[in-house]
């Protein structure tokens, strides 16, 4: 059967030097419709309906992604991503990635605590050094969180603090603190996804935010990140310290 | 042209920090012998950080929401608006005070590859979000010599592939350090423009000011750079912009970099081989 | 066709310096620049309107045959330079807008020989550039053919009950057309692997494009959904006098990375 894949040539290397081997380009799709949620103008508070939603395409498309990389065979998928894409009210989410599959037939030591397939964003030259260092891949990890923003005008916020001159090169608490709380939440959901695959770390952990078009003073939270465990298996090789060059051109 | 060093900001309190992220940083923490650990760097980064001999204890951030309003400034002469200058400066110290708290929380010796990002929110006119990220890191063993001479955790924007180097090369960060200044750009008038329309000239005036501008916001980094008890600065590199709806005229000139010190007993680096990559 | 030598023999290269140096290492000489092109109509293309939905198959095969006759015309056109590969191969088309009912597909690509060996009876084609060339054949491999799989799926009646909803849904309906065009371009994307005996497909690339229409029929709104699936990547097989393929070695260069910047 022949195999697929979207990865370069140097990561195919790469990725059958880590001791793996292609198997097919995967995929999984979902298409929402995305819900609006009122809040009060004057409350910082997450939209949870949206999250949940926003969150919950994700997972539907990597979950179809997984059973497409099951089918198969898979012990993993590398190079995974996410994109989405809007049209009105109506949002498309697709995961990408290449399935591979373990060449010693140890496979399931690599899998997930359920036994799943492992998931990683991570190339396929970074998956090989992660492995050489001793490291796997479990899960790209996700949370989210939609934040509404109170807006009572900014003369009153600044009212409230020093009699309203609007002058004054100062701190707005209220705002800092609504920020703080959305990312945190995104950041600790992320950390939760990455602690049920059995991780114990993160790496490439990215916060992204992004407004949300059709509503003004809400912004979501997007953190994404690969969860990572050290190999217990004894008989992996050890990594030499790295050797040092120089490229001769730019960039 | 006032060649002090602006005032500190007055000492400001344990910065506190909201409840959200005091529970991440214990969650992180863990029980005995279990930590673990976020980090923004990349898997390469990773790798070095750990060859270096540290271990990641964490992503830490800290933010702050400023109003920055205006400053008049007379039109006819290059001035600092000092004003500005000084907001701008207290608004960044004070997010990167609230990361270093979250990096003391996690009993951190370091700080790698933070980045200072400003956001403008649609919402908010006149605001600007100033954010501090990094990931901390430990030293694996238990050496806490790596903290700054103030017993802080050290902090630097170095890449995982930067710190790697340095540490190679025989030093050690101490603490990221900044200069600012917001500067004013006096208008020629009509008439001093007209004049030279048409003709390949250097602007005198424009020239002077971008000089002194740029001296003075390096001055303060240096200044930083020796409060905080460094021998030198490395990656220094100067920003410029306009921000949001000032006026095109005021610039600000905002310099960073980080302050080493030597580490004593490094072996050198061995000699770098030749390679030319075949992509194209 | 454009030829790389003029008639004195003095050598015109559209390669970067990198792609040079490779061609000299590895024996392979660009010749000439190469295309095909092909014109189809499209009959009764909106033929599916109006029943169930599924595929529109006419327009499936339409877009099936111009490539491939776009790329057979390329061969061709590399074969009589005596090429033994054509890299490079780049898509440049123009399908129907809604109510034209051609559509146009030129293929272009890169002639390339191997220096001292006689050339095969049908050139090799591949979406690779020169140097993802040379590590395939490092690798072990050497393209054969450019494998492609597609699907037009149009489905008449999709998102009506959420329209205006203010509730967040999953759309059941786009994702049974999405899945069902994936799974049509799968198959024939095999099909057409299988057919060359290829041992794996590389640089795969997806392209998808989904459009929502609304119309009215008898005063009431309805969206349609048409979706055209694509798939595309070179099928391979391994050499057999392949050796062994080179090992990485992990080294970390001292020219600065793009710095996180401070804003």
């Amino acid at each position: 059967m022949a195999f697929t894949s979207d990865l370069t040539i140097d990561e195919l290397l790469l990725v059958e030097e880590a001791g793996f081997e292609p198997l097919e380009f995967v995929l999984g799709a979902s298409y929402f419709h995305i819900g609006w949620q009122g809040a009060g103008w004057t409350t910082n508070c997450e939209l949870t309906d949206v999250t949940s939603m926003m969150l919950g395409a994700r997972m539907t498309a990597m979950s179809r992604l997984l059973a497409h990389a099951e089918k198969v065979g898979a012990d993993g998928v590398v190079g995974m991503r996410i994109e989405m894409e809007r049209e009105g009210h109506n949002a498309e989410f697709t995961a990408y990635g290449t399935a591979v599959r373990r060449r010693d037939g140890q496979g399931a030591a690599w899998r997930d605590r359920h036994g799943r397939p492992f998931t990683c964003d991570l190339s396929g030259e970074d998956f090989w050094g992660l492995v050489r260092g001793g490291f796997r891949p479990l899960r790209l990890s996700h949370g989210v969180c939609v934040y509404h923003v109170a807006h009572p005008g900014l003369g009153k916020a600044l009212a409230s603090l020093f009699g309203g001159q609007a002058f004054q090169n100062v701190e707005i608490p209220q705002y800092t603190q609504a920020l703080y709380d959305a990312r945190e939440t995104a950041m600790e959901r992320m950390q939760r996804d990455a602690a049920d695959a059995g991780g114990h770390g993160l790496v490439g952990v990215d916060v992204r935010e992004g407004s949300h078009g059709w509503q003004s003073h809400v912004i979501e939270f997007v953190a994404v990140g690969t969860a990572i465990t050290a190999i217990t298996d004894a008989s992996h090789e050890v990594h030499e310290p790295p050797k040092v060059v120089v490229f001769a051109q730019d960039g | 042209m006032a060649n002090q060093p602006p005032q500190q900001p007055p000492q400001q309190q344990r910065p506190q920090l909201p409840q959200h992220a005091i529970e991440r940083i214990q969650a992180m923490r863990g029980p005995q012998g279990q930590r673990f650990f976020t980090s923004d760097l990349s898997v390469k980064e990773f790798l070095l950080v750990r060859e270096s001999g540290f271990e990641c204890a964490g992503l830490v951030m800290g933010s702050s929401i400023y109003h920055v309003g205006y400053q008049r400034g007379a039109w006819t002469q290059n001035q600092e608006m000092q004003v500005l200058t000084q907001a701008l400066y207290a608004a960044r110290e004070l997010a990167m005070a609230r990361m270093e708290e979250e990096a003391q929380a996690l009993g951190a010796d370091g700080i790698i590859g933070v980045r200072l990002k400003v956001n403008r929110h649609a919402w908010g006119e006149n605001l600007l979000e100033f954010m501090a990220i990094g990931t901390a890191v430990y030293a694996r063993d238990g050496n806490h010599g790596w903290r700054a001479p103030s017993g802080k955790p050290f902090t630097s924007d170095l890449t995982g592939q930067d710190f790697w180097m340095l540490v190679k090369s025989g030093y050690r960060p101490v603490s990221m350090v900044m200069g600012n200044c917001v500067y004013h750009i006096a208008h020629q008038g009509l008439g001093g423009w007209l004049k030279s329309v048409g003709q390949n000239v250097e602007m005198p005036n424009f020239t002077q000011a971008l000089y002194d501008a740029r001296e003075l916001a390096m001055e303060r980094l240096q200044y930083e750079a020796q409060v905080d008890g460094a021998s030198g600065v490395v990656g220094a590199d100067i920003y410029e912009w306009t921000h949001g709806s000032w006026d095109a005229h005021v610039i600000e000139f905002f310099a960073v970099g980080t302050a080493v010190l030597p580490l004593p007993g490094q072996e050198p680096l061995p000699t770098p081989q030749l390679v030319m990559s075949v992509d194209s | 066709m454009r030829r790389f030598e003029n008639a004195r023999g003095i050598f015109t290269s559209t390669l970067s310096p990198g792609e040079q140096v490779v061609a000299r290492m590895t024996d392979l000489d660009p010749v000439a620049q190469v295309m095909g092109s092909s014109v189809f109509h499209v009959g009764f293309a909106n033929a599916a309107r109006g029943w169930g939905g599924g595929e529109l198959v006419n327009l499936t095969h339409a877009y099936e045959h111009a490539r491939s006759n776009a790329l057979a015309r390329l061969q061709e056109e590399a074969r009589q330079v005596g090429a033994h590969v054509v890299v490079d191969v780049r898509f440049e088309g123009r399908g129907p807008r809604w109510g034209e009912d051609l559509v146009e597909f030129t293929a272009v690509g890169t002639a390339v020989r191997l220096r001292g060996q006689a050339p095969p009876p049908q050139p090799a084609l591949t979406l690779l550039e020169t140097d993802a060339l040379w590590k395939l054949h490092h690798a072990g491999y050497w393209p054969v053919a450019v494998a492609m799989g597609n699907c037009f799926w149009y489905e008449p009646h999709a998102d009506c009950t959420s329209e205006g909803s203010w509730f967040s849904q999953e759309l059941p309906t786009h994702t049974r057309a999405a899945t069902a065009a994936r799974d049509l371009a799968v198959e024939r994307f095999r099909a057409f692997a299988h057919h060359f005996g290829a041992h794996g497909v590389v640089g795969v690339r997806v392209v998808r494009q989904g459009r929502d229409h609304e119309y009215e029929i008898n005063d009431n709104k309805h969206t349609s959904f048409h979706l055209e699936m694509l798939l595309m990547g070179t099928a391979v097989v391994r050499r057999s006098n392949a050796g062994e393929p080179p090992r990485p070695q992990l080294v970390v260069d001292l020219l600065d990375r793009p710095r996180r910047s401070s804003e």
